[in-house]
């Protein structure tokens, strides 16, 4: 099987759940200090996909989970050189965190012009949601992107989500 | 057990409850004084009556047996739990003193902390009494030591070519260091331990190789976190390529960077003058076999791997002069 490895950046406000995407659905070895600290910490999924041709990929995913700080919104284009993809996470509970979705999108594209990305609108096991689908939609169709309702603490479509950037992935 | 009929009416004949009878002892009143129901002694005679019948005074005995050990249970009750609880203690106490393992594992947790607070306070102090143990290990260390690279450096001349001779005395001459100083320092233990090779801009792994029996699986994951340190260092410090090596304890991480990869050698005990520029000059062979390979670089390390260990794997062989020395003389690039 051959094996493919490709940097993905998990970018959002702070709080949204990204970090709970890593502890839950990926392989975890540094501690999350990391991200307060240096801004930044890498885990590692790894995903088989198939493609048209019927062959399988052994994708592996690096990634790299951005803290949403202002504190490191200087050193943020610096961790995004080289990403493939990106994982752009908003919280349903705050509509403020749908809105900065834009602005990183533009970093990543400052560096990555060819960046995949999907966009995981987490948390829709909260009852405190207060972003309707329908304002999802439309403030995600400004991004021309595929986007997820997930949930990082049911697991709620996290898996689709992983797979369906595996596939683009492999595709681009 | 229990009993009943007799011996019961024995126990308590006055028909009272424990606690009215406890009650009474406490106010120095009889219970028919508080006003209770009439009891047989109250209904057939009084207390102060000097005369009482044998019959009387027996059936008054177990009355007073009561309500003494109600008073002894109402002074000293508190006494005797907390007697019950100091003698667990001492018995437990006992118990850890008599068990060595026991005793360790109670005073481990201070131990630290009150010699740091002794040190603080008393330095001199501290520093006289731990010299004889402090300075014999010191000496032992050292000496061996010292052995270890009397014997890299005999391994050494042994091993050396008449050209690698007239290579030190030409050193030697151009530079005034005296010959026996180029071979100890030639004689420096040297080993590398693992090589990482590493995308520049993703970060992403492209080879590895470690002299551990078996290689770590994290190696990609210590890659790119290699990445975003540098990275870090980089913004926060400014330039480019600046962070040329991590040191911690006796190892230290030589970075060397090319156009498309950089690669990091894990090296112990002392790297050599040289070193560093054996490392650029891989790198770029490298670069230059897979030049176009790296630069539309899709993430498939396989079609990198053989370049890269033809360059990089020679640097974890052991100079055979010192074979079966983990941290011997490091390798004849």
């Amino acid at each position: 099987m051959r094996t493919v490895s490709k940097k993905v950046c998990l970018l959002g406000d702070f709080a949204v759940g990204n970090t709970s995407f890593v502890r839950r659905f990926v392989y975890d070895l540094f501690d999350d200090k990391y991200i307060s600290t240096i801004g930044v910490k890498v885990s590692r999924k790894t995903l088989a996909v198939p493609r048209a041709d019927s062959a399988v990929i052994e994708l592996t995913m690096m990634l790299w989970d951005l803290a949403g700080s202002e504190d490191f919104s200087q050193i943020r284009g610096s961790y995004m050189r080289g990403a493939a993809g990106a994982i752009l996470v908003c919280d349903l509970t705050r509509p403020k965190t749908l809105l900065s979705l834009e602005s990183y999108r533009a970093d990543l594209r400052q560096v990555n012009p060819e960046a995949v990305v999907v966009v995981a609108a987490n948390k829709s096991d909260s009852p405190e949601q207060r972003l309707l689908l329908h304002q999802v939609e439309e403030g995600i169709a400004s991004l021309g992107t595929a986007y997820f309702i997930t949930s990082a603490r049911t697991g709620e479509n996290v898996e689709k989500m992983f797979r369906h950037l595996g596939r683009v992935l492999v595709k681009s | 057990m229990s009993t009943s009929g007799p011996a019961q009416k024995r126990e308590n004949p006055t028909g009272r409850s424990a606690a009215e009878r406890q009650a009474a002892v406490r106010t120095g009143k009889s219970i028919e004084q508080q006003g209770g129901p009439p009891t047989r002694r109250a209904a057939g005679q009084r207390r102060t009556t000097p005369k009482r019948t044998d019959a009387r005074q027996v059936a008054d005995e177990p009355d007073a047996e009561e309500a003494l050990s109600a008073l002894q249970e109402i002074l000293f009750g508190t006494d005797r739990d907390r007697i019950q609880v100091l003698s667990a203690d001492v018995e437990q106490l006992r118990h850890q003193i008599g068990d060595r393992a026991a005793l360790a594992a109670a005073v481990a947790p201070i131990l630290g902390s009150a010699i740091r607070r002794q040190i603080q306070e008393s330095r001199d102090e501290m520093i006289d009494a731990l010299y004889p143990i402090i300075g014999q290990l010191v000496v032992r260390a050292v000496t061996e030591a010292m052995r270890d690279l009397a014997r890299s450096i005999d391994a050494r001349l042994q091993a050396a070519t008449d050209f690698q001779r007239i290579r030190r005395r030409v050193r030697s001459l151009v530079t005034g260091v005296p010959v026996g100083e180029l071979a100890l320092r030639d004689g420096f233990p040297f080993a590398v331990q693992e090589v990482y090779l590493i995308h520049r801009e993703s970060g992403l792994l492209l080879w590895h190789a470690t002299r551990a029996p078996e290689p770590s699986t994290d190696s990609d994951l210590v890659g790119s976190m290699l990445t975003a340190i540098r990275e870090f260092a980089e913004q926060v410090l400014g330039g480019k390529d600046n962070l040329q090596q991590l040191r911690f304890g006796n190892r230290e991480l030589v970075l060397e960077f090319g156009r498309y990869a950089y690669v990091g050698a894990l090296i112990a005990v002392v790297t050599p003058s040289d070193f560093r520029w054996k490392l650029h000059r891989r790198v770029y062979a490298f670069e230059k076999k897979v030049y176009e390979r790296l630069r539309r670089y899709d993430g498939d390390a396989s079609t990198l791997s053989d370049a890269a260990r033809r360059e990089f794997e020679p640097f974890l062989v052991a100079d055979p002069a010192l074979s079966g020395n983990q941290t011997g003389q490091g390798n004849g690039l």
